[in-house]
């Protein structure tokens, strides 16, 4: 067993155990819901995963290890910064993605780089926020953010070194 | 919550405690954009202050509890710490610097949130 699987394990035996003593039939229920779930998303990730194969088929490993590996520098957390950001999807689907191009060779600091900038500046993302607060929270919000994907690559790649 | 309530604990005068209550909020609550951005857009109407929901968004997107065990999972225990350290001050910082820089654009905001 992976460590992904055990990972996930632990907290799904843990509720369903808790679940079960309940005694009321919340174990089922659960299930059931997480089930209905995994199927309303299933050709979401269906598509996701078949980007996903191609992309580690098809994206050349030297180019990408130029681009945002571990010898990459600055520029190459810029853009690791630039992609997450273009970057839609919840997290079942982009950190897949993340974890398949950062086993092809992107650094640490430019993989941690692209999850900060995947999850707080994102596009799609900001569509959401300007439609629910308005375009001049998003503005301040993203305005102020903007330098910081770029500033945890550096510093996880001093604290933590540039390789995987 | 009432008005007053939302005011003392996450309003203009609450502080780094309401910063900080915001983060833990944001931290712990699950699901995507169309669940917490109407009950950010709730919290604003209700008075919670600029630098409070800056706080509140930045920690959903950078210290998510529910996505954690799938990023450990995927990325493996390294890079997961990693990443936690290095962005452990940005929710607190951002939203002390939002509140600093631009809490006074708070009414504008909140005039023109349709819910």
């Amino acid at each position: 067993m992976n460590l992904a699987t055990f990972t996930l394990l632990i907290p799904a035996v843990i509720l369903f155990a808790y679940a079960r003593r309940r005694g009321d039939g919340s174990h089922r229920r659960g299930l059931a819901r997480g089930g209905r779930t995994l199927l309303s998303v299933l050709p979401l990730l269906l598509l996701a995963f078949t980007t996903i194969g191609y992309v580690s088929i098809l994206l050349p490993q030297e180019g990408l290890q130029n681009w945002m590996g571990p010898d990459s520098g600055w520029r190459g957390l810029l853009r690791a910064q630039g992609m997450g950001m273009l970057m839609p999807g919840g997290p079942y689907v982009v950190l897949p993605l993340i974890s398949t191009l950062y086993q092809l060779g992107t650094g640490l600091g430019a993989t941690i780089t692209l999850v900060t900038s995947w999850s707080s500046l994102s596009l799609l993302n900001a569509l959401w926020e300007a439609r629910f607060i308005g375009w001049r929270f998003t503005v301040i919000r993203w305005t102020l953010l903007l330098p910081f994907p770029l500033l945890v690559g550096l510093l996880a790649e001093a604290w933590f070194g540039t390789t995987s | 919550m009432t008005q007053e309530k939302v005011a003392y604990w996450l309003g203009e005068g609450s502080g780094w405690r309401g910063i900080f209550l915001a983060c833990v909020a944001g931290a712990l609550i699950p699901g995507g954009p169309y669940v917490y951005y109407p009950i950010a857009a709730a919290l604003l109407r209700a008075g919670a202050s600029l630098g409070v929901l800056v706080a509140f968004v930045s920690a959903k997107n950078v210290w998510p509890v529910v996505r954690l065990p799938l990023e450990f999972a995927l990325l493996g225990p390294r890079l997961t710490v990693a990443r936690l350290l290095t962005t452990f001050l940005i929710p607190p910082l951002l939203g002390f610097l939002a509140q600093a820089l631009a809490g006074r654009q708070v009414e504008a905001i909140r005039e023109n949130i349709k819910l």
